[in-house]
């Protein structure tokens, strides 16, 4: 568990509200993540998980509440500092109209070098390395819009990359992907994460694909934080029944032993 | 109990308070008609032969247009409530379908062009004009299912290609024709009954024909697939319908000219008001449609000096247009999802400096030739030497000042684009060239006869409020593809409204603006060469320094701002240099020539996708087209020659037309 209350931990929410034309979508919302871990945002549909994601993307302001970053609110970095800090991935990418894969992750170094900076040989050995780290070598000179479903993400995740942020936030980036590439994209996410000592924030729709990859997962319900923990604390049977509102069975996995829910 | 008993029934309650609206809308319309024959001016003269001349003048002029106003506004809002209903579009009518402006051209072309058409009924011709423009657009929306956003785009482009072509027909036939623009901005004053009389079996037959289709009509609210599986044919049906819609539009058309968007405010005052059935709101919408239009004929009648009109009642209803469609929009939803990047990027140049020295070596060549050869009586000549220094100073300054006006609207196109992220977007189909249009007008009724910089700076400003008002109310929609297309649409046809109260004026102001409309290049001189040279410079060259924010912009505000970028001042920056550009072009070629959307078109087409080659490209695509345009302007019918804006209208809409079509077939 996180410990509550640290004041330079390395993201956390206080007391956070997001409501629109007076409809309330979060409220009170406490949260501490800590550095180098996957967390994992979960809950039902119209939960307000992907507000909440937004509103630590600094993609939308809160209501009420405050963000801190290592300390710092949320407000005082500046556009650039905060990009160099945090890359932020949104639910439907859009199409990078005739755009290749190369002149995509090149947009990350953005945040880097500016409007008008040169484009240095660091900027291009970091676009390199992020086309070797997600295998996209041989589609480098590629478009992005006629790649598939799964490779066009891992082109939008080199972007991050070569964002070299300290934080990716991701939102649902499985959801039109089929069961292998939800696999593909999750576990590169997660070992970049491990090697790199990346944070990540990531909603997921499954909850077995965040109890998988996930180091802690925090559920959401109609506006709220309903429980935060471990995939083990997470996956109980009524832990599952007062997040989702269906009755869920809990198996354990017979070869890697986590813990895996079904619908009763 | 009590509280249930009102949410169970809310039906009586809703009823009487509505009758009570109605009985008092009905009294203060009364109160205007009385008010009307009171303040009538006194007839001058003899004391009899004055009070025979001011009943002649009430039982002849004042009532017959009373009732006209009554009868051709419930026409117009129960051809607008059946064009919505058949066509599940909340924006249809006669002015968004192109149907109007089809009517309008028929009309121009008898006049102007074949006198012997007018032994037809003009109605007959009307009718012919607005059946041929819906069949166009319908046809350019039919493999989409007539989705309504693609129906709102192909009518504007319709109306705007019939505009262009009136407009050339009335600069051609200034002398015959000039009257079409004051007829064509509907103005309802009467001599007689005559026009009454013609109306009311139209409007009967109407009302029984819409009664009698009533129950297919109701079926068609569901889908085509459940319709036709209650057993209605709805192609049968959808066409029965349409042609009521546009036979009673255009025989309103024909009899008292275009009364702009009443068929579309009378049924969304309908809904508004609560009219929820097939049969409510179609009644609704004809009583709603008759009481609007004689309150605006009644109060143009009113306000203006003597009882001259301030404004026909036409021009005046089609003031309310732009903004109701622009409140309309957000109801509006596209049944498909409108797919527009799939007409761009068909591949990359793999060497673009290359294709930049190609595209500029050819752009020369248009220069030269515009330069070089002319048409005389003997065809085709070259002029060297002597020849060729004495056309210079009439040539070189046309040639470059449409060059100049070319490169600007490639280049204000292209930012458009890439701000909106949608590849339709450009100064003319977002209403932006319009809008200094609009801005032009303002200076035409405050100065008189303004000089060129006063109305260089006052088309500047119209271009640029119009261009930031139509951002800040698509921002929220994330500049959503539709949501962009159809506020420029409604900023469009704001515009244009405002255009049409002077050239009903039919003085010299009027002619001021259609010259510019036409956007002829006739006249240019070292001046309209220097602005349009000076202005390319200035604000092209801070694009040096905008490259990335144009590569990353498209991508979206999620995107752009997830990258560090300062996503409103860039947008900001780059729309106000886009407007200045449209002004500044506009300027020369006027409104209509769509070289905004052709030439960063072809440039992608051929293969430039960086922003910076893609600029490059544009600029010399746009310079090229236009100044070819300008040549063969002066060469198709010599010794006369076509405006060079409306001339590059006509080479551009089609194109654009075939955009559409072909986008429609290949995203579905």
């Amino acid at each position: 568990m996180v410990e509550q209350g640290v004041p330079d931990s390395f993201l956390s929410l206080r007391g956070v509200g997001f409501s629109v034309d007076k409809k309330v979508i979060l409220s009170g919302i406490d949260l501490d993540v800590a550095a180098g871990s996957v967390c994992g945002l979960v809950g039902p549909n119209g939960s307000g998980k992907s507000s909440l994601l937004k509103i630590i993307a600094r993609q939308v302001t809160p209501s009420a509440g405050s963000v801190a970053w290592g300390g710092a609110p949320a407000t005082d970095w500046s556009n650039r500092a905060f990009a160099r800090h945090v890359a932020y991935m949104p639910q439907f990418t859009p199409g990078a109209d005739g755009m290749t894969v190369r002149e995509l992750v090149a947009l990350g170094r953005f945040p880097w070098h500016g409007t008008l900076g040169r484009f240095g040989d660091s900027d291009r050995r970091a676009v390199d390395d992020a086309i070797a780290r997600t295998e996209l070598e041989t589609f480098a000179d590629r478009r992005v819009d006629g790649m598939s479903g799964g490779e066009r993400q891992r082109a939008w995740i080199a972007m991050m990359l070569a964002q070299d942020a300290r934080c990716l936030i991701l939102d649902e980036p499985t959801s039109a992907l089929d069961l292998a590439h939800q696999a593909g994209v999750l576990s590169l996410v997660q070992t970049l994460a491990r090697e790199r000592g990346l944070t990540v924030i990531v909603v997921l729709h499954d909850i077995n694909l965040a109890a998988r990859y996930c180091d802690t997962i925090t559920a959401l319900n109609s506006g709220h934080v309903l429980m935060s923990g471990t995939p083990a604390d997470i996956m109980q049977q009524d832990s599952l029944r007062r997040i989702f509102g269906v009755e869920m069975g809990v198996f354990n996995h017979p070869h890697h032993h986590q813990p895996v829910s079904y619908l009763l | 109990m009590h509280g249930m008993a009102d949410i169970a029934r809310p039906q009586p309650r809703q009823g009487r308070g509505m009758a009570v609206a109605g009985l008092g809308i009905a009294c203060l319309l009364l109160l205007l008609l009385l008010l009307l024959v009171w303040l009538m001016p006194a007839v001058p003269g003899e004391p009899g032969q004055a009070e025979t001349l001011h009943s002649i003048l009430l039982w002849h002029s004042l009532m017959p247009r009373a009732a006209l106003a009554l009868l051709a506004g419930a026409a117009l809002g129960l051809s607008g409530a059946l064009l919505q209903h058949v066509l599940r579009n909340p924006i249809a009518d006669a002015s968004t379908l192109g149907i109007a402006a089809g009517a309008q051209l028929a009309l121009t072309v008898a006049l102007g062009m074949a006198p012997a058409l007018l032994l037809l009924p003009r109605e007959i011709i009307a009718f012919g004009g607005g059946v041929l423009s819906l069949a166009v657009v319908l046809a350019l929306s039919w493999r989409r299912q007539l989705d309504p956003v693609t129906v709102a785009l192909s009518g504007m482009i319709v109306t705007m290609i019939a505009s262009a072509l009136s407009i050339a027909i009335i600069l051609a036939r200034g002398e015959y024709v000039m009257s079409i623009f004051i007829w064509g901005s509907g103005s309802l004053s009467q001599q007689d009954w005559s026009g009454v009389l013609s109306l009311v079996p139209r409007l009967i037959v109407g009302a029984i024909a819409t009664a009698l289709l009533m129950r297919p009509l109701r079926v068609l609210s569901l889908d085509d697939a459940a319709a036709r599986s209650l057993g209605v044919s709805i192609h049968a049906t959808r066409f029965a319908v349409l042609a009521l819609a546009v036979w009673l539009a255009a025989s309103v058309t024909a009899i008292v000219g275009v009364i702009g968007f009443l068929g579309l405010a009378a049924p969304a005052i309908a809904r508004y008001c609560g009219a929820r059935t097939t049969t409510e709101i179609t009644t609704g919408a004809a009583i709603i449609g008759a009481g609007l239009l004689f309150a605006a004929d009644s109060l143009m009648q009113l306000l203006g000096p003597g009882f001259s009109d301030l404004a026909p009642a036409g021009a005046a209803t089609a003031l309310f247009g732009g903004p109701l469609l622009l409140l309309l929009l957000p109801r509006l939803r596209s049944t498909l999802n409108l797919q527009v990047a799939s007409v761009s990027a068909i591949r990359r140049l793999s060497r673009p400096v290359v294709g930049l020295a190609v595209l500029f070596a050819g752009v020369t060549a248009v220069f030269l030739g515009a330069l070089a050869v002319g048409a005389s009586d003997d065809g085709l000549t070259f002029s060297l030497g002597a020849s060729f220094a004495d056309l210079l100073p009439f040539r070189l300054p046309r040639i470059v000042a449409a060059g100049g006006a070319g490169a600007m609207l490639a280049v204000a196109g292209l930012i458009m684009q890439r701000i909106t992220g949608n590849p339709l977007a450009s100064p003319e189909v977002l209403g932006v060239s319009a809008g200094g249009g609009a801005g032009l007008t303002v200076v035409l009724f405050l100065v008189g006869f303004p000089t060129p910089p006063v109305m260089l700076g006052a088309m500047a400003i119209g271009a640029v409020v119009t261009f930031l008002l139509m951002m800040a109310l698509t921002a929220r929609s994330g500049f959503s593809s539709e949501r962009v297309l159809l506020a420029g649409v409604a900023a469009g046809a704001l515009a244009m409204s405002i255009m049409t109260l002077v050239l009903a004026q039919g003085d010299m102001r009027s002619y001021i603006l259609l010259l510019w409309l036409s956007g002829s290049t006739n006249n240019a001189g070292p001046l309209h060469a220097g602005i349009a040279l000076g202005a390319l410079v200035v604000l092209v060259a801070p694009l040096a320094f905008c490259g990335r924010w144009l590569t990353i912009l498209p991508l979206g505000t999620a995107v752009a701002r997830g990258l560090g970028l300062q996503v409103a001042r860039a947008r900001l920056m780059l729309a106000v240099l886009a407007a200045l550009l449209t002004a500044a072009g506009s300027f020369i070629v006027g409104p209509l020539s769509l070289t905004g959307l052709v030439a960063p078109h072809l440039a992608r087409m051929m293969g430039f996708q960086k922003p910076g080659h893609q600029l490059l490209a544009a600029i010399l695509l746009g310079a090229g087209v236009l100044m070819g345009a300008d040549w063969l302007s002066r060469l198709v019918i010599y010794p006369y020659q076509i405006p060079l804006g409306l001339f590059a209208a006509l080479i551009s809409g089609p194109y654009l037309l075939w955009l559409l079509s072909r986008k429609s077939g290949s995203s579905t």
